[in-house]
């Protein structure tokens, strides 16, 4: 709450002064960095502290700043990198497609009432079936590629964004409808003037969530496909016994979720504040 | 032109017409399907019956159930209380924020053959997965919810003399519930991934081990037929977190769709 009131809506660049308040808030941001820097730092100790004391066996859990040591040394190298890329490929080139189709689509869907309504039931019993169920199938029909995890990542986030684009879609105001087209305006300034800023915010939202089912589409057919990336490195590091290696992709990885997820909330709460659709909801 | 809702005869005629529809498609697509993987819909159908009534009912969904369950009963007891302590000060707030949103945004998928690693493979490992992924939305949505609540609730309860267990569980909980259902909705979905995963990388039996099995016999009818249950279970787990949402809100009148 804090932190969201600090960042939020009371405070943007241009109107900010140097008042009582503002100085208050950045005291309070300055605490949030302080604290959580400790708290970042209790943590890695207390692993450090759980395989120094015997509790797990430095095999099973390496010591923590072996593992962040291994992986700071990795950043050099063009092995990592490579995997990293690969892994982040899938996702943009799943992502993407996901967004060319799915969003547009729910638009569609939501705009009409009719269309809505006869579609609901199908895409509401289709929407809780697990992407990962159909990875045995990917393995039969294209085999440990990319095309497996790209398939996976459109399955993975599509969900999110149709959605988001009907209720962004049955969300417009019911008033500012019956106003433009009382007053006849045409199609172009109705989408430009009603339509986009009513449903920008979802789609801000639906990308928000999508950007993180499309990673976890990715990595789990890399785990289970053995579709190139970070999740076949992790499986196969594990595998061959190199345990601080895998340990420190799955920090990798781990940081690449943590970068998609800062900057997509950034974006929703920047941008897109001032519409009531900003409740605070973790996802 | 005006939209308008159709009538209510009219609409069901439409959601069940479309629906019929939509399922008549698969039928006639897959019926007509040359590819070796996609067998006709009531190849599907009919090895569906033979597998899961009963042939394998009770060695590989009864273990599979037995997981979800167990795994998202622990992610729902320490995630909640977890939430609640965290929510309840500011500096743990601060101090928790930044560990607790990297272990949330961890690729779930990977903890699995981290689990393995830890305790090899078994039971201990698959409920570990799910528990430890769907703590994470439970735990931080009960925080959030906590932190947000306005400060005249707390008080006024305290100036009424309640005592720390009796406004925790007549004041906070009921005014959290909204966002603990949002959080158990995001985290059924993750614990039921991290089920399909887990079964299919390291196990002997389960819905996801059967899939797999098919997969590499070239049992397609099999494999199709796992897949179909694999959908039906996550469609269950979900109706059933949805209707418990419904009963226990039912109070909170402002209970819109919002959906995450």
């Amino acid at each position: 709450m804090t932190a969201q009131l600090a960042a939020g809506p009371s405070q943007p660049a241009s109107v900010r002064r140097p008042g009582r308040l503002s100085a208050l808030a950045r005291a309070e941001s300055t605490h949030g960095v302080v604290l959580g820097a400790l708290g970042i730092g209790i943590a890695i100790c207390a692993m450090e502290l759980i395989t120094k004391s015997g509790l797990v066996e430095s095999r099973d859990v390496p010591p923590a700043f072996d593992i962040i040591n291994l992986f700071l040394s990795n950043l050099g190298t063009v092995n990592f990198w490579h995997v990293v890329g690969q892994t982040m490929i899938q996702w943009v080139i799943g992502f993407s497609i996901a967004l060319a189709f799915a969003f547009p689509l729910g638009m569609a869907i939501g705009a009409s009432n009719l269309l809505w309504r006869a579609l609901r039931p199908t895409i509401e019993f289709l929407r809780p079936v697990p992407p990962v169920a159909f990875l045995a199938l990917l393995i039969l029909l294209y085999g440990p590629t990319a095309k497996s995890a790209i398939v996976l990542v459109v399955f993975g986030s599509m969900w999110s964004l149709l959605i988001q684009a009907i209720y962004g879609m049955r969300d417009r105001d019911e008033v500012m409808l019956d106003t433009a087209r009382s007053l006849r305006i045409g199609w172009w300034t109705l989408l430009r003037s009603v339509t986009i800023p009513s449903v920008l915010p979802y789609l801000a939202t639906g990308i928000r969530l999508g950007a993180a089912y499309a990673l976890i589409g990715c990595i789990s057919a890399e785990v289970l496909v053995s579709s190139p990336g970070l999740g076949k490195e992790v499986w196969l590091d594990f595998e061959n016994g190199a345990t601080t290696l895998a340990y420190s992709y799955v920090l990798a990885s781990g940081l690449i979720g943590l970068a998609l997820h800062v900057v997509s909330t950034r974006f929703e709460k920047r941008y897109l504040n001032w519409h009531f659709s900003q409740r605070e909801i973790t996802a | 032109m005006f939209t308008r809702t159709p009538g209510r005869a009219l609409g069901l005629a439409v959601e069940v017409g479309t629906t019929a529809a939509v399922i008549g498609l698969i039928w006639l697509l897959t019926a007509n399907s040359h590819s070796p993987y996609i067998p006709s819909l009531p190849t599907i159908l009919s090895e569906f019956r033979k597998v899961w009534l009963f042939a394998h009912f009770t060695s590989d969904v009864l273990p599979s159930v037995e997981r979800l369950v167990l795994g998202f009963a622990i992610a729902v007891v320490v995630g909640v209380p977890l939430g609640l302590v965290i929510g309840m000060s500011k500096w743990v707030r601060m101090l928790t924020r930044p560990v607790a949103t990297f272990m949330r945004s961890l690729p779930p998928p990977l903890i699995v053959p981290v689990a393995i690693a830890l305790f090899q493979i078994g039971l201990v490992m698959k409920v570990f997965s799910i528990a430890f992924v769907c703590i994470w939305p439970i735990a931080l949505n009960t925080e959030d919810g906590y932190a947000g609540l306005h400060p005249t609730v707390l008080e006024t309860a305290r100036a009424y003399g309640l005592g720390f267990w009796k406004r925790m569980f007549k004041v906070v909980l009921p005014a959290v519930s909204p966002r603990i259902f949002t959080g158990l909705r995001i985290s059924i979905a993750f614990a039921v991934l991290l089920l399909v995963l887990a079964e299919q990388l390291g196990s002997s039996n389960g819905i996801g081990w059967f899939v797999l099995y098919s997969q590499q016999g070239y049992d397609v009818p099999g494999m199709w037929a796992g897949i179909l249950m694999l959908a039906l279970l996550g469609i269950v787990a979900n109706a059933l977190v949805s209707l418990l949402e419904r009963r226990v809100l039912r109070w909170h009148f402002n209970l819109r769709g919002i959906d995450v």
